[in-house]
């Protein structure tokens, strides 16, 4: 047999339930050495490693999610996200998007509405710590533009900056899972109006709770909006936006990247 | 049994590419996360410390680490993921990462392995078996040339352990690494803990793997423990990197060193991390092997 036919059975055995081995094409068993230990048996051992480091990768990225489910069911989500979304390269600290939708989506997991956030939230930090380490804008650069140019300008965010919003109190959710002495339990009955930024400005991973109309600046940004029709925007919802604080702020948070994308000469 | 004598023929492998070579403690460790912080207070006496490069691929903490760390000992960079052995070319995006690295720290060594993970879109984490025939070698020597066109400069693979082994082999799994490094130029990172899981998983002399293996080709060799598991009543050794070497494994690297010499060594360890201490004092046990075999003015590396 050809080695991409090889392969391709090979892929096709380790990216479905370990039980389909059992009723294994003959003409795929026939490829091995049957010898003390049965071709089925050896290639059980091979589908134990790829969906066992896979799944440790998983609790990796997610423990605060592992934490509120347990190991075992987490183990049993983690094997049909395994199965849907097997990794497209070999990072393997990149591997677990799209975790947030299939959880949304996972039937046993109805009844905590709020997990699809959390993994959101988790992914981003995960990003955020593995993010390229950019510039940051430096305090004075949006200073030295010409005020008639300012409007056009372009202010990218960092590369490890991700934006956060949930109607679950998902900091409060995340602190209570991380400090074991804490027994005060968020109230998840309340609706909330979560907006976060997550962002690592140096070696640090941040989580920066963020005002409605700062949000939706940072947002807009995001977007690749020029300055004055951020600002515009966002003052259309929300009158009371103070620019001038907001990037201050920003700038000695180190939010901005030095990368402008448009710098008007 | 024709042993050649400890060190030239490393020696002539060593001068061929690069050409020039520096001194070198021979024994190394695999660096990893939970020892960064005690690396860098205490400064042990290890030769060299070793990563997988997927791991800094970006920026971070672990860059932050491995800046301070390669400043102070030689570096090598074992990748885990080009998945050299599929059939199809070497991912372009990986091998830009990797470059990236390489121009970075400068490694004295770069390896991978002789094995298969990715298969279309899908990258399945392991290091999956091959069979050893004709056509398994034609696309190996393509995608270690692409690898080594693409770096500007010989990379290592490594001999795997496998769990089960496929029916048309044309060649034994030495042959086959030893044909390797004749048409591609490359070198090999001979892993005595695989060629002992080999030995056990197949049926095959562990002495007479090594014996068949070109001295010359081994520019770097790993140690690592395994565990055993029982199917029936059988046993299969599995790969795992979460123990001491054990000792049939130390016998076989003290008969690895005597033919082939001293060559930089790795003790490497990957889950369930002990007390860096552990893993110095296993290296420690290489080192007096090593000095056994081969008198200290003999320990070079590549630059």
């Amino acid at each position: 047999m050809l080695l991409a036919k090889i392969q391709k059975h090979f892929k096709t055995l380790m990216t479905q339930p370990a039980h389909h081995l059992d009723d294994c094409e003959s003409d795929v068993l026939a490829l091995f050495e049957e010898g003390d230990i049965a071709a089925r048996e050896r290639l059980k051992i091979y589908h134990n490693n790829v969906t066992g480091s896979l799944i440790e990768a998983l609790r990796g990225t997610y423990p605060i999610i592992e934490k509120l489910v347990g190991e075992n069911f987490f183990k049993a989500a983690a094997r049909g996200f395994i199965f849907n979304h097997p990794p497209t390269n070999g990072c393997l600290h990149e591997y677990g998007q799209g975790f947030d939708i299939f959880i949304k989506d996972h039937p046993p997991a109805q009844s905590l509405p709020y997990l699809a956030d959390i993994a959101a939230l988790e992914f981003a930090l995960n990003t955020a710590y593995y993010a390229p380490d950019d510039a940051p804008l430096a305090p004075d650069a949006l200073s030295q533009i010409a005020p008639d140019d300012l409007a056009q300008t372009i202010v990218p965010l960092r590369a490890s900056a991700a934006l956060i919003q949930s109607k679950y109190p998902v900091i409060e959710i995340r602190d209570f899972c991380l400090d074991e002495t804490q027994n005060h339990k968020p109230d998840i009955t309340q609706l909330h109006q979560t907006k976060l930024l997550i962002i690592r400005p140096h070696l640090e991973v941040h989580l920066l709770p963020l005002a409605a109309d700062e949000y939706m600046a940072l947002d807009l940004l995001t977007k690749k909006t020029p300055l004055g029709e951020t600002v515009e925007t966002t003052m259309t919802k929300y009158q009371d936006f103070d620019f001038a604080s907001f990037l201050q702020k920003h700038s000695a948070l180190e939010t901005f990247s030095a990368m402008r994308t448009n710098t008007p000469t | 049994m024709d042993k050649p004598s400890s060190i030239p023929h490393n020696e002539q492998a060593f001068s061929s590419c690069p050409p020039d070579l520096f001194l070198i403690d021979p024994v190394g460790i695999g660096l990893r996360s939970p020892h960064y912080q005690e690396i860098l207070d205490t400064n042990p006496a290890i030769g060299w410390v070793e990563v997988h490069p997927e791991n800094y691929f970006c920026g971070g903490v672990h860059r932050h680490f491995l800046d301070q760390i390669a400043a102070r000992y030689p570096l090598s960079l074992h990748a885990v993921g080009l998945s050299l052995g599929s059939d199809q070319a070497v991912n372009l995006d990986h091998l830009k990462q990797f470059k990236a690295l390489i121009e970075r720290y400068n490694p004295f060594n770069i390896s991978d392995h002789v094995a298969w993970s990715a298969s279309g879109n899908a990258h399945l984490n392991d290091l999956l078996p091959l069979p050893y025939n004709s056509e398994t070698l034609l696309r190996l020597n393509t995608n270690i040339q692409q690898t080594q066109d693409y770096f500007g400069r010989a990379i290592l693979v490594e001999n795997p352990s496998t769990y089960i082994a496929f029916k048309d082999n044309e060649m034994t799994e030495p042959e086959f690494m030893n044909a390797l490094c004749e048409q591609t130029g490359c070198f090999m990172l001979l892993d005595i803990n695989n060629i002992y899981v080999q030995s056990h998983n197949h049926g095959l002399d562990p002495h007479e793997y090594i014996d068949q293996i070109n001295p010359a080709f081994v520019r770097e060799i790993h140690l690592a423990g395994h565990i055993e598991k029982t199917i029936g009543a059988h046993s299969i050794l599995i790969d795992t990197h979460n123990q001491t070497v054990c000792a049939a494994v130390w016998a076989l690297y003290e008969y690895a060193v005597t033919r082939i010499g001293a060559v930089p060594t790795l003790i490497e360890w990957d889950q369930d991390f002990p007390p860096l201490q552990t893993l110095l004092d296993e290296a420690q046990r290489a080192r007096e092997i090593i000095q056994k075999a081969a008198p200290e003015g003999m320990w070079h590396a590549p630059r």
